[in-house]
């Protein structure tokens, strides 16, 4: 199989287009500097802002908006046709999602667990999803400070009760990006496994559809086979011999104030459970997996940020094993 | 300018989480399109903005509320009443913003942010009130709506 590069981007920008307080010339410099090579542009309920951005090369852009209905945020990536956002009800949001599918979009859900109307006006999800395969991806991280946040714990928490269920649901770091005062772990991203070495907003979207994702705080973790599968990948159940990767230059090279120590390398499976912990050590290590069917298995880097430990560096999309 | 829409709407607690449709015509083909428009009050503060920034977090943090800051980290609360625009050919986008006093300009090749420029044809269009949080006993919302005809309309 040929290799992925993995791209570090930002799925959830906003400009002044609707509440942030960047132009679209500064979110893309901003994202520029922060070494990001592509962002979503989801403004909230217009694409607007992508007559202008859509041109940039570095970073790419993948046009899209953000559903900010009454029952919950959900960005929209690449619909082919406006699908009307304003009539969405509590349950009504399966045939809203059949209808942004049927236009090429994808739809992921952000900050599900964010405090809602009247703090951060339908931050909370609460829309009824009948049938969860109708999103594409879940963000698991919101803002910058992924490990010690309640609403993110909580996000993971529903993230992998989904993964229990057998839906294949793609995490994502979205910094819901509206300014640069006040971000913290400003290398945090979410890193997308694609084909060739130069990103494209069609490269994103295949990423975000297969399952190609990682959540970061800043270093680069990936795993994969000795047969070369990978991240959001289906594989055969038996014994499989991974090669974790740990990769620190694009924060070293951001020069950021953070610090990230990475100390323990983890994967989990169904039910949460930790089938693998072993030290982080160097750049590539190995392990064998003996790996049941019809599971699902994620990686996690943990270690130190800024000095503390115990915290979650990075989390992988799943590995899914075959059904029987 | 044509005025084509000019109103005053008195907006209540219970139309929280719903939207106010403001259909208009169009007379002719128009090169420019003006929305002035401003609601008042915009915040709530003291004890009562406290009390449902209270509720909120009981709500939905749930179990975990000890986890969160005062209600009163969170004060003041706004009303928030967004506005969406359409044409008699599609949307044309949405100021989503907290600004209770705006102004948005459309051309034919330009719009003010949030807004997509193109063609004004005359004929139904719908302007659209979004009440995302209404905190205060009511809000008075007023919209006009000023419309210039195309020079060979």
């Amino acid at each position: 199989m040929a290799d992925l590069h993995w791209f570090p981007c930002e799925l959830h920008c906003h400009t002044l287009h609707s509440d942030g307080d960047f132009s679209v010339a500064e979110l893309l410099q901003t994202a520029h500097e922060r070494l990001l090579d592509g962002i979503c542009l989801t403004d909230h309920n217009t694409t607007a802002g992508l007559a202008e951005a859509s041109c940039s090369r570095a970073p790419v852009v993948l046009g899209g908006m953000e559903w900010t209905t009454y029952f919950g945020h959900m960005p929209v990536l690449d619909c082919s046709a406006y699908v009307d956002w304003r009539d969405a009800s509590v349950d009504g949001i399966d045939e809203k999602l059949r209808q942004i599918h049927a236009c090429g979009g994808l739809a992921g859900v952000a900050h599900p667990f964010q405090l809602g109307t009247p703090i951060c006006t339908g931050g909370y999800w609460e829309y009824r999803v009948r049938d969860w395969s109708l999103v594409d991806y879940l963000e698991i991280w919101s803002e910058g400070s992924p490990y010690l946040n309640t609403s993110n714990r909580r996000a993971i928490a529903l993230w992998g009760s989904l993964l229990d269920r057998g839906y294949r649901i793609a995490p994502t770091f979205g910094r819901d990006w509206h300014r640069t005062a006040g971000n913290k772990l400003i290398s945090a991203c979410t890193y997308l496994g694609c084909m060739g070495e130069t990103l494209t907003p069609a490269g994103m979207k295949t990423a975000l559809q297969s399952g190609k994702t990682v959540v970061s705080a800043g270093p680069l973790f990936y795993f994969k086979t000795e047969r070369g599968e990978t991240v959001g990948d289906v594989i055969p159940a038996g014994r499989s011999d991974w090669r974790f990767v740990t990769d620190c230059s694009r924060v070293a090279r951001m020069q950021t104030e953070n610090t990230f120590v990475p100390k323990e390398i983890r994967v989990y499976t169904n039910g949460g459970r930790m089938c693998l912990c072993l030290p982080a050590e160097g750049e590539r290590q190995t392990a064998t997996l003996d790996l049941e069917p019809a599971h699902w298995y994620r990686a996690e880097l943990w270690g130190e940020t800024d000095g503390q430990g115990g915290c979650q560096l990075a989390v992988t999309a799943p590995i899914y094993t075959q059904h029987p | 300018m044509t005025t084509v829409l000019e109103t005053e709407l008195r907006v209540l607690p219970e139309q929280e989480k719903t939207n106010l449709i403001l259909p208009f015509t169009l007379p002719f083909d128009a090169q420019k399109l003006q929305i002035t428009y401003t609601y008042a009050p915009k915040i709530l503060d003291g004890a009562p903005a406290c009390e449902k920034a209270e509720a909120c977090l009981c709500r939905d943090a749930g179990e975990y509320r000890d986890t969160y800051p005062e209600a009163a980290d969170y004060l003041p609360l706004k009303n928030l009443i967004t506005l969406s625009l359409d044409a008699p050919d599609g949307y044309r986008g949405c100021a989503h913003r907290q600004a209770p006093q705006q102004i948005h300009i459309l051309t034919e090749n330009t719009a003010s942010p949030g807004f997509l420029p193109g063609k004004m044809q005359k004929g139904a269009w719908r302007l659209m009130l979004h009440v995302h949080a209404l905190v205060t006993d009511f809000c008075v919302c007023h919209v006009k709506i000023e419309a210039q005809e195309a020079e060979n309309g």
